[in-house]
């Protein structure tokens, strides 16, 4: 790639790691069965990856119900 | 609905996956991609300076771009060019088995002691596979049952995985010995992670992980306990079935609760003091929180490596 000197790159938009990129990173050959399998267990693949954070918390109010 | 955060981290949604290899995978991988809005983003072995080629340096690490400027042949050098070691001692005996939370349909917990344990430790083998560090796993109950040694090679997740499928066995621990052991066979200084929930002496576990730590390994201690080994929230007349070789009780818990909370606490405060003591790390992981500590953990470690 060449970059000329004195050029800004353009801001680039935060990337939106979503549950089905997730998906197809940890298992690349699932088939629709598998994946339906990792949907019913994990959620949506338009659902956004959540931080450590959001998924603690989350968890943590299922249990106190 | 795609605002909920999704459950990546779940031990019981994991569990239910019954692929080791691909839990791990999740684990760090979902992990990581929660984790770029935090400072840990981009950690890997990273470029650290450039020095001169002499005769007999491998030519792969040679930097193009700077020949192409200078003329001269300068090598690329990197933080940690010796990859480091890390051993994951598993222990597999038979209080390992012990779940409260839901069970699968033959009655068995959905997530052991032993469950998490694996999980964590199949998803830290993965991810310093990932940073081009060596992986190597040990499992054990009374004595060692498995070994594989520290290798960088990606394919070593398949073996850590196979291993760590075997299960628990029927055996008592024997903590004290078994890291006497491991102490003298690894010789190679490394980090040391112990996944077990430490039933035995605290003095006999204390000493065997002084040896290690006398051997230089940095030493991190995860003591897996279940949430009805924490908070003990028997009620009625319960037969408490015994492991490791020890005889089925039949008792009221509620005469035995305040006592039991007590030896408890002495208990894991002897094994948290004697290990910062030591400068060893004592983390406690229970089974029914998210997945991640134990990667969480590791990375600071790795990071205060690197920033030494």
């Amino acid at each position: 790639m060449k970059v000329e000197r004195g050029l800004q790159m353009p801001e680039q938009p935060p990337r939106r790691e979503t549950m089905g990129g997730l998906y197809a990173k940890v298992w690349p050959n699932a088939t629709p069965e598998d994946l339906a399998q990792l949907i019913a267990l994990f959620g949506d693949p338009e659902g956004e990856v959540c931080s450590l954070d959001e998924v603690i918390r989350s968890l943590e109010e299922e249990n106190e119900e | 609905m795609p605002d909920d955060p999704k459950r990546y981290l779940d031990p019981v949604a994991l569990a239910k996956l019954r692929n080791l290899e691909l839990q791990a995978r999740l684990i760090v991988e979902g992990y990581l991609s929660g984790m770029h809005k935090s400072p840990y983003h981009g950690f890997s072995v990273e470029f650290a300076q450039h020095r001169e080629y002499v005769a007999g340096d491998d030519l792969k690490h040679l930097d193009w771009k700077v020949f192409s400027r200078t003329g001269r042949f300068y090598l690329k050098q990197y933080e940690e060019e010796t990859n480091l070691a890390c051993w994951m001692l598993v222990d597999a005996s038979e209080s390992m088995k012990y779940g409260s939370g839901p069970t699968r349909p033959d009655g068995r917990p959905h997530v052991s002691k032993y469950d998490y344990a694996a999980m964590s430790a199949a998803a830290l083998a993965y991810m310093v596979l990932q940073q081009q560090d060596s992986a190597g796993l040990v499992t054990f109950d009374d004595q060692v049952r498995a070994v594989l040694k520290p290798s960088s090679q990606p394919s070593n997740l398949k073996q850590v995985v196979n291993i760590l499928n075997a299960g628990p066995g029927r055996e008592r621990t024997r903590l004290g010995p078994i890291f006497h052991d491991m102490a003298e066979r690894v010789t190679r200084r490394g980090i040391v992670m112990v996944f077990s929930d430490l039933f035995g002496e605290p003095r006999e576990v204390l000493t065997g992980l002084m040896h290690l730590r006398h051997r230089r390994h940095e030493v991190i201690v995860f003591h897996v306990l279940d949430r009805a080994e924490e908070e003990f929230p028997f009620q009625e007349s319960t037969l408490f079935r015994g492991m490791e070789q020890l005889p089925d009780l039949l008792t009221d818990p509620r005469s035995l609760r305040d006592g039991y909370l007590e030896q408890l606490r002495l208990f894991t405060e002897e094994l948290e003091q004697g290990c910062r003591a030591q400068n060893i790390d004592y983390v406690r992981l229970r089974t029914d929180k998210p997945l991640g500590l134990a990667l969480s953990t590791y990375l600071a470690h790795r990071l205060a490596r690197k920033g030494k």
